[in-house]
């Protein structure tokens, strides 16, 4: 094994360690403040904001738990109040469960670009949403399954279970959220359980001036990452928040367009998340849908935790004052940057 | 929107059907408490045992009615069991969630190879028309089972298609559910092709079920609710219940049953039973066992018929739930209405029941897609009175009110017109309804009967004026010849014929109140009476059908016949159903669950083709199907057997070597109807000499059991006390020791026999040698005495010579010694009284008698010398001499001093020496002197007492030890004189003791003494000389054949003063 991938192992043991104390939330989180994910079909414009229109998560459970676990869809379908439509509503979404050897192992799953063997491993359950009343603001469970059903991963000391979100007819946007639950028709959270992904496509809050978070782990052997936005479209500041970062902004895109910027990590950042802040001006645009992924130093996809694992990063020094002067400095470069276009 | 409103109209529909909804059948529940894992359970089959096999999620159970048992298999305690299937051997097959497949024969389970590309959970086990089993898994792989281990897997046939049911339409063709939608596999060499449907929306098929119909399937479906599907060709839907808001939508299994019962197993919503019109597609009645009850939210995963016709029915979390088979089920429950006793029922053309009850008419019909539940009275139609009677012509329904007379509704239009009689209350209480023509309606009330034209409306009335036996009529039923029966509380049965009244009487039977009246298929009319029970008349005569042959009881309140020839008969507590070809009766009470009816009124409802009872709870229909598969006889299996606590397989026969063994044979007889009301008897055939009571233990033990041939049996009963016919059985047979085995006897009694042979042969051997050795010693003996006995002969001459020479000298002798003695008459001279027996052995004798006189004293002795013969008598003249020299020539007197002297001269004139002691001679004496003046008698002895007779008494005198005649040197010693003062009578005996000892009596034994002196107590008191001759006599009887041992002499004396 080389010395990546080992610390890559290394990094895997230690969250899944931390991962196997927290309880399965709503993806997105409360934490994050995303109103929801989205996945357009395969006809859609990437200037939509979906890059692929494939969206994978994972959801990892401790080998312990032996209940039936379901996998809630809220507002599955495409072409409700809460999508994106563009022309009729002709796009269908199928989501699909995968389980078994190969559903989390397989190189091709953990990619941001599903190509190749993304739906590997045993399919355990799928189903394709069209334009529905029945299931529009409503959440659709899937039957049952089982922590057994899984793919037992060693590194992550858990059951992986691999949900994809495929786009694959049209061009409308389906915007959802997923809750893992102990029950059919309630939500109810997983002990131990944790959800990821290592691409987050998303949509930001209509109304501007919110923010948005997402918290990639910052293993010990991390001394630079480098993130990559797509379609931000000025839709406000991207930056990052650590122990040591009060704000780092990130080379932001525009429209349709990949913006990538390095930075450092240093000590005491690490083995802790960290931050990535969206914050929408407040003059931003509705419909405003993002890809974000992180890379470390050796471009090893960084995975992004529901539940962020050592808890929400803060800043060391922070108080009220710091964030008023926070505030006033981005106003102020913000300003800088409209005048200077 | 629309979805808010199927749920608000649901609820509405919930509550509308709560006034008839029907009470819970009866419904048994099994969770953990019973050994069921809380987790779900896929499904449930039953095996050729009767056995159920319950799949769960987390191991695979059986079932017995009573006790849930794990799997014993290891691979099956945990896994999540997703299929299981009954073949047409009776095999179980049982698939896993792992893409195992397991196969039960009976005893165990063996796991067989499931060639899958993927590990993916076995959704359906199925088998083709050719017999043939076919595995589908969940991730789209076929694999095809001619036998175990000859299989045949199809290509994996989409890859991102899962299949969540499937059925086989023909050898080729698989019909599957698909999460979007219905499709048809198709199975050509090793591939299969997968192609749609197009029946159904793009939505999960979750179950497909077969129906009763050819080619027609139910098909479940995740959200979009149920359809009817004809796969014939294209395929078409023929019926499609998806958007009819009476039944759930999210849908997870499905079954038909026998009698075109739709079990609806939802998702969080329990157990919906649609229940079909027999010959149409009518809805009868729905109803739902989620309402209203803890099964609210029960999600159901699968439903099954076993073989008894219970419903079980598998649920996601909430473990297993029993529907007991049903003979009569309630199809409309009234116990919510006012008064909810059912006295009348009808259906129209249209699907409507109408239900006449204590509180009004109703009106029901569930076909369309809401339910039509009209409550007349409500609507001021028909008041709510007792409905009594209905009567249905096409479209019309006559109504008969408890109080307000007649109605007549037009069930179409809805429009109802009321007819009144003249005559008062009595006159508008009708009580029943017939319609014997087209054109007149026959109306019973409780004063008369009413006929009314149909055409002219014109009414006439019939009452006792007319004929009738009472005015208050119970029934009227048109008979086929146009005879019309007339039942009345009175006693005689009455009917109208040529516009006359006749009526009917029994002699033998008392036809009174008569309730109710039917005619069957024979021809034969019915009476059903209050209180005596059923008459059958047969147009001559009447047959009586009461409790004591059969019936429930003898209050019969209804009777009608069935198309099928059937008579059925309703009590208060239950029903009667008389079968006129064999005169049986079948009871029905307690049949009914758990709840007691009150039974009104039967009725055939020609449309449905089924028996309905009315009761005072509702309606309930006769499900024939059901009895049938209720009736079934019980399964019985030997489950285990042990001997001396060790398990055997119970299907084989037992060989055991020879011993005492402990047997327990463990059965049971499956009954899941009621499992706990199963009866056995069982027998061990060479132990038992007859079959056991029945009882409802399942377990036989016997103790000690020696060598035999042994078969046990045991045989079960269910609830109605229906046998199996063929008792389960099993040999065993525990062999005999050795020893036993007629090959051993034989052996022993070979060897015995040879034994005895042996020894007899060597014995007899021996005995030829020792005889032929003896043969050859009596030869050699025989040749020495011959020659001895010619030497003899030589001799004998001699001998007799020698021997007469002999035997005249020892004459002479005794001639000589005869000359010395005294005579006889010389003793009796000197002692009158007296006798002397003597008796010598030979010619001479040692024995003598002496007596001599001195002066007035007489003295006399018995003498004994030693040896007899010669010797004796020489010695007895040398004594004898003696004491006549003692006497005659010393003087002496003195006894004891004679025998001294005598003693003396036998010593020197024998020259007997000590150092020649080997030869002693010398005498045994008994010495008397009697003086006559002074009457005393001496006496002295040698060896030889004296006794004395005195007054009866006996007194002996001993004698002293020693004889007389002394060896030189010897201590001398001195006789002893006894002196006697004699009394006259006085009786004195002397003697030697050759009498004593004589041999002879009975026995050959001595006279002895004690004998000896007991006959002289006999004789004592005899004459003298009777004395003697007595002692003669006696002594010659005793001696008899046997020699004389020795001289004899035995002297008597009595004095006489």
């Amino acid at each position: 094994m080389n010395k990546s991938k080992l610390r890559f192992l290394c990094c895997c043991i230690y969250i899944g360690s931390i991962a196997t104390f927290s309880k399965a939330q709503p993806v997105p989180a409360a934490d994050e403040n995303i109103p929801f994910l989205a996945t357009f079909g395969k006809k859609a414009s990437p200037s939509y904001g979906d890059d692929d229109n494939i969206q994978i998560f994972f959801l990892s459970i401790p080998k312990t738990f032996s209940k039936p676990i379901y996998i809630r869809v809220f507002d599955a379908d495409c072409g409700g109040s809460n999508d994106e439509i563009y022309g009729g509503m002709d796009t269908k979404t199928k989501f699909s469960l995968y389980g078994g050897v190969g559903a989390y192992s397989n190189p091709d799953a953990q990619t941001i670009h599903p190509k190749g063997n993304y739906n590997s491993g045993t399919l355990l359950a799928t189903k394709t949403f069209v334009q529905s009343t029945q299931y529009d603001n409503n959440w659709y469970t899937f039957e049952p399954i089982y922590a057994a059903d899984g793919e037992w991963v060693p590194a992550l000391n858990s059951q992986v279970i691999k949900i994809i979100a495929e786009g694959v007819e049209g061009d409308d946007g389906n915007l959802y959220r997923y809750y893992f639950s102990t029950q059919p028709d309630k939500n109810v959270p997983i002990e131990g359980a944790n959800a990821f992904t290592f691409e987050y496509t998303f949509r930001m809050p209509d109304k501007g001036g919110q923010m948005c978070h997402l918290y990639p782990y910052i293993g010990k052997n991390v001394v630079s990452v480098q993130q990559a936005n797509f379609d931000w479209d000025n839709g406000g500041v991207i930056k990052l928040v650590s122990y040591e970062k009060k704000g780092e902004w990130v080379e932001m895109s525009t429209d349709n367009e990949w913006k990538t910027s390095k930075h450092l990590i240093n000590s005491a950042e690490r083995e802790r998340s960290l931050d990535v802040q969206f914050v929408a001006s407040t003059d931003a645009k509705p419909n405003n849908n993002i890809c974000f992924y992180i890379t470390n130093q050796y471009g090893e996809f960084m995975p992004f935790y529901n539940i962020p694992i050592g808890g929400k990063p803060v800043y060391k020094y922070s108080n009220s004052l710091d964030k008023l002067r926070e505030t006033e400095r981005f106003n102020k470069e913000k300003i800088y940057k409209r005048s200077n276009k | 929107m629309l979805q808010n409103i199927k749920i608000a109209t649901l609820g509405l529909g919930f509550v509308l059907l709560m006034a008839f909804g029907s009470i819970a059948a009866t419904i048994n529940h099994f969770g953990k408490t019973d050994g069921l894992p809380n987790d779900a359970i896929n499904f449930t089959i039953q095996d050729k045992d009767d056995y159920l096999w319950i799949g769960t999620h987390s191991g695979l159970y059986s079932f017995d009615g009573i006790t849930l048992q794990l799997c014993k298999n290891n691979d099956l305690r945990k896994a999540n069991i997703t299929a299981g299937y009954l073949d047409n051997r009776g095999f179980i097959w049982i698939g896993t969630s792992v893409g195992e497949i397991f196969v039960y024969d009976g005893l165990k389970f063996d796991k067989i190879e499931v060639p899958l590309l993927q590990k993916s959970p076995i959704i359906q086990i199925i088998s083709d028309t050719k017999g043939k089993t076919v595995v589908i898994t969940k991730n789209n792989e076929i694999v095809e089972y001619v036998t175990l281990r000859d299989f045949k897997s199809y290509d994996k046939i989409d890859a991102e298609s899962l299949i969540y049911s499937a059925q086989m339409v023909d050898a080729k063709t698989i019909l599957v559910g698909t999460e979007s939608g219905l499709k048809k596999i198709v199975l050509t060499g090793n591939r299969s092709s997968i192609g749609n449907f197009n029946l159904l929306p793009n939505t999960k098929v979750t179950h497909i079920s077969k129906s009763n119909k050819p080619n027609v399937y139910w098909i479940s479906t995740e959200d979009q609710g149920i359809y009817e599907v004809d796969v014939k060709g294209n395929g078409q839907i023929t019926r499609n219940f998806s958007k009819d808001i009476r039944f759930p939508t999210k849908v997870n299994c499905l079954y038909e049953d026998e009698e075109r019962n739709l079990w609806i197993g939802a998702k969080e919503q329990g157990v919906v039973k649609i229940t079909f019109q027999t010959t149409s597609n009518s809805i009868i009645n729905i109803d739902y066992f989620a309402t209203g009850d803890k099964w609210d939210k029960v999600s159901v995963t699968d439903i099954f018929k076993d073989r008894e016709g219970n419903t079980w029915v598998s649920t996601f979390d909430d473990g297993l739930l029993k529907f007991e088979n049903e003979i009569f089920p309630l199809i409309y429950g009234t116990s919510k209405l006012p008064d909810g006793n059912v006295f009348s029922l009808a259906r129209d053309p249209n699907d409507n029941f109408w239900i006449g009850t204590g509180s009004g008419l109703y009106q029901l019909n569930f076909n369309e897609s809401k339910w039509n539940i009209n409550d007349l009275a409500s609507r001021h139609l028909i008041p709510a009175d007792k409905i009594t009677a209905l009567n249905l012509d096409s479209n019309t329904l006559y109504v008969g009110t408890a109080h307000y007379g007649l109605y007549i509704l037009n069930t179409q239009k809805n429009t109802v017109k009321k007819l009144q009689f003249q005559g008062g209350e009595l006159a508008n209480s009708i009580k029943c309804i017939d319609l014997p023509t087209p054109d007149e309606l026959w109306v019973g009330t409780v004063d008369g009967v009413f006929i009314v034209n149909l055409n002219t409306n014109a009414i006439r009335r019939i009452t006792t004026s007319e004929g009738l036996p009472h005015n208050n009529i119970n029934d009227i039923e048109h008979s086929p010849n146009g005879r019309i029966w007339i039942a009345t509380t009175g006693n005689r049965v009455a009917f109208y014929e040529n516009n006359k009244i006749g009526v009917l009487t029994d002699k033998k039977f008392d036809i009174t109140d008569i309730n109710s009246i039917c005619n069957d298929l024979q021809g034969n009319i019915w009476f059903a009476s209050n209180g005596h029970g059923l008459f059958k008349f047969n147009g001559k005569a009447f047959d009586a059908y009461n409790k004591t042959n059969g019936l429930s009881s003898d209050f019969c309140y209804s009777v009608s016949c069935d198309p099928f020839g059937k008579v059925w008969v309703s009590h208060q507590q239950g029903l009667s159903r008389v079968e006129p070809s064999t005169h049986s009766t079948i009871k029905y009470v307690g049949f009914f669950g758990n709840t007691s009816f009150e039974f009104t009124v039967n009725q055939f409802l020609k449309g449905d083709q089924k028996m309905w009872l009315c009761t005072d709870k509702g309606v309930l229909r006769y499900s024939e199907l059901n009895e049938r598969l209720a009736r079934q006889k019980p399964k019985i299996i030997i489950n285990s057997v042990k001997i001396d606590s060790i398990a055997h397989d119970p299907r084989s026969e037992i060989i055991l070597p020879a011993g005492g063994y402990n047997l327990t044979f463990e059965y049971s007889g499956l009954s899941l109807k009621n499992p706990a009301a199963v009866r056995y008897k069982v027998i061990l055939k060479g132990y038992d000499k007859d079959w056991s009571q029945e009882s409802p233990n399942k377990s036989y033990f016997k103790s000690s059991v020696q060598e035999g041939e042994y078969e046990f049996k045991v045989m079960a009963c269910n609830e109605f006390g229906i046998w199996n016919v063929e008792p389960a059985s099993i040999r065993i047979i525990i062999k005999k020791p050795f020893w036993k085995e007629w090959w051993a006897i034989s052996m022993l009694f070979a060897g015995i026999f040879f034994s005895i042979y042996l020894f007899i042969s060597i014995r007899t051997r021996r005995l030829l040698a020792d005889k032929k050795r003896l043969e050859d010693l009596i030869a050699q003996r025989t040749r020495e005495l011959e020659l001895r006995n010619q030497q003899i002969l030589e001799n004998k001459d001699q001998i007799e010579k020698d021997a007469s020479y002999i035997t005249d000298s020892i004459k002479y002798a005794k001639r000589i010694q005869k000359a010395i003695y005294p005579t006889i008459s010389q003793f009796k001279r000197l002692l009158p009284d007296s006798f002397v027996f003597f008796k010598s052995k030979g010619i001479v004798s040692g024995d003598f008698y002496w007596i001599e006189e001195v002066g007035s004293k007489v003295l006399f002795a018995a003498c004994d010398c030693t040896g007899h013969g010669v010797p004796g008598a020489f010695i007895s003249i040398v004594t004898s001499n003696l004491l006549n020299q003692a006497v005659k020539e010393h003087g002496i007197t003195k006894p004891s001093l004679i025998l001294d002297e005598v003693s003396k001269g036998v010593t020197l004139t024998l020259h007997q020496t000590v150092e020649d002691s080997s030869v002693k001679d010398g005498m045994d004496a008994a010495m008397c002197c009697y003086d006559r003046n002074t009457g005393i008698l001496e006496f002295a002895g040698a060896y030889n007492s004296i006794f004395l007779f005195r007054d009866g008494e006996l007194i002996e005198y001993k004698a002293d030890s020693f004889p007389v005649g002394r060896f030189i040197g010897e201590a001398y010693r001195t006789f002893t004189n006894h002196e006697i003062e004699t009394k006259d009578g006085d009786v004195i005996y002397l003697f030697s003791d050759g009498y004593a000892d004589q041999f002879g009596g009975p026995d050959g034994k001595k006279i002895k003494k004690t004998n000896f002196r007991k006959l002289l107590t006999d004789l004592k008191s005899l004459p003298m000389e009777e004395q003697r001759e007595k002692l003669y006599n006696y002594f010659k009887s005793w001696q008899g054949e046997l020699e004389q041992v020795d001289d004899v002499l035995v002297i008597g004396v009595r004095i006489k003063r």
